[in-house]
């Protein structure tokens, strides 16, 4: 099992599609009574980005998985989605593309080998480069 | 039950910061302390019983002057305070925010707003207590009816502290104080509308609609009262958290 967050960024997706990939999403992590092991997330503002955090059982979150909960929110085969990796500053951002446009993007942040504070550190620096804003001041 | 009996649990400070925050409840006619050295499930306990708050994502971690205190991640974490009951507790006319803060390291000067303590029933009637963009700013918010008072402060400690303030249209006060020492006075207003609601009442981040500007940090033993806490009797309980 592992600790730590993962983000996604929708790119070109509907709504529903995107409420869909979601619903998939917010399922993984297993039950657990401590609450930062429990699956949690946050959305920007703009609703188009959303980083979890869980225990997630690292089988659920690996680049296939990931393509299939895309695949089937917007009902197409998973083998016709391809992936474009590039790397940052706070870990492996992965672009899934569908009909030659990009879908969305995800990144487990600082690898799913990491311990959890380096994940917690690369989701911070992500959060400072892309503010999820947010004020009522 | 008798407070002796019920704070027995709690071992040294943190059993006397339990019990001085039972006396001031009693004292000022009501109120709740959250106390935050164990996490129940993703209940956030209170004394007294029965204004229970819910735990999103945070983690029991680094004890405080009192014990084990919340972390708050900076990204997704919060915990939600509002119950109907601590609605009908909620006395808008006068009343004291208080709770011990440690910010993580770097946050002072990340130039992101992080709300640490908030209360309120809506965007014209609320208090935030949070850290603000500007560097080494906390600040204090009360926005009364539409109306604002707020001050911001210089703090850059990484240490832990206790924040209070009280508020109150009788004497017409909004007051500030950090480790127990007064560090604004100003001019406060009548005219709160409504009483809690789940949105503006939380601690480590605010969900009107979203959580935004979530608090990355560690937060302890939050207390509301119902009544303007004295000079005196904050030194009192300052003494007792030992900050």
């Amino acid at each position: 099992m592992w600790h730590g967050y993962i983000g996604f960024e929708f790119l070109n997706v509907t709504d529903a599609q995107k409420q869909a990939i979601a619903n998939a999403l917010h399922a993984l992590g297993p039950q657990h009574d401590i609450p930062c092991h429990l699956n949690h997330f946050v959305w920007d503002e703009s609703g188009t980005r959303v980083i979890f955090e869980a225990l997630f059982d690292e089988d659920t979150i690996t680049l296939t998985k990931v393509k299939h909960y895309l695949a089937n929110a917007v009902g197409i085969n998973p083998d016709i989605v391809s992936d474009n990796v590039t790397s940052t500053a706070f870990g492996l951002l992965v672009t899934l593309v569908v009909g030659g446009i990009n879908r969305l993007r995800f990144c487990v942040f600082g690898g799913i080998n990491s311990d959890y504070t380096t994940s917690h550190s690369s989701a911070i620096v992500y959060e400072e480069l892309n503010p999820f804003g947010g004020s009522i001041e | 039950m008798q407070h002796g009996q019920r704070f027995a649990y709690y071992p040294g400070r943190t059993n006397r910061l339990l019990t001085a925050a039972a006396y001031l409840i009693e004292k000022y006619g009501g109120g709740v302390i959250w106390p935050t050295q164990e996490i129940a499930g993703s209940v956030l306990i209170s004394q007294p019983a029965g204004y229970e708050g819910v735990i999103t994502g945070c983690a029991l971690a680094n004890p405080s002057p009192v014990g084990y205190c919340h972390y708050f991640d900076g990204i997704n974490d919060v915990s939600a305070l509002y119950t109907s009951r601590l609605a009908s507790l909620f006395n808008p006319n006068e009343g004291t925010l208080a709770c011990l803060v440690k910010l993580d390291s770097g946050v002072w000067s990340d130039t992101v707003t992080r709300y640490i303590y908030s209360l309120g029933y809506n965007n014209d009637n609320r208090f935030n207590i949070y850290k603000s963009s500007g560097v080494n700013s906390l600040s204090f918010y009360a926005r009364i009816g539409g109306a604002i008072v707020s001050r911001s402060i210089s703090l850059a400690t990484y240490d832990w502290f206790l924040i209070a303030c009280t508020y109150s249209d009788i004497s017409g006060l909004f007051i500030g104080y950090i480790d127990g020492v007064e560090v604004f006075n100003v001019a406060y207003p009548t005219g709160y509308i409504g009483t809690l609601s789940n949105s503006y009442s939380s601690l480590g981040g605010l969900f009107p609609s979203t959580l935004t500007n979530p608090f990355r940090g560690w937060i302890g033993y939050p207390l509301y009262l119902r009544g303007v806490l004295s000079p005196a009797d904050l030194a009192y309980y300052t003494i007792q958290v030992g900050v």
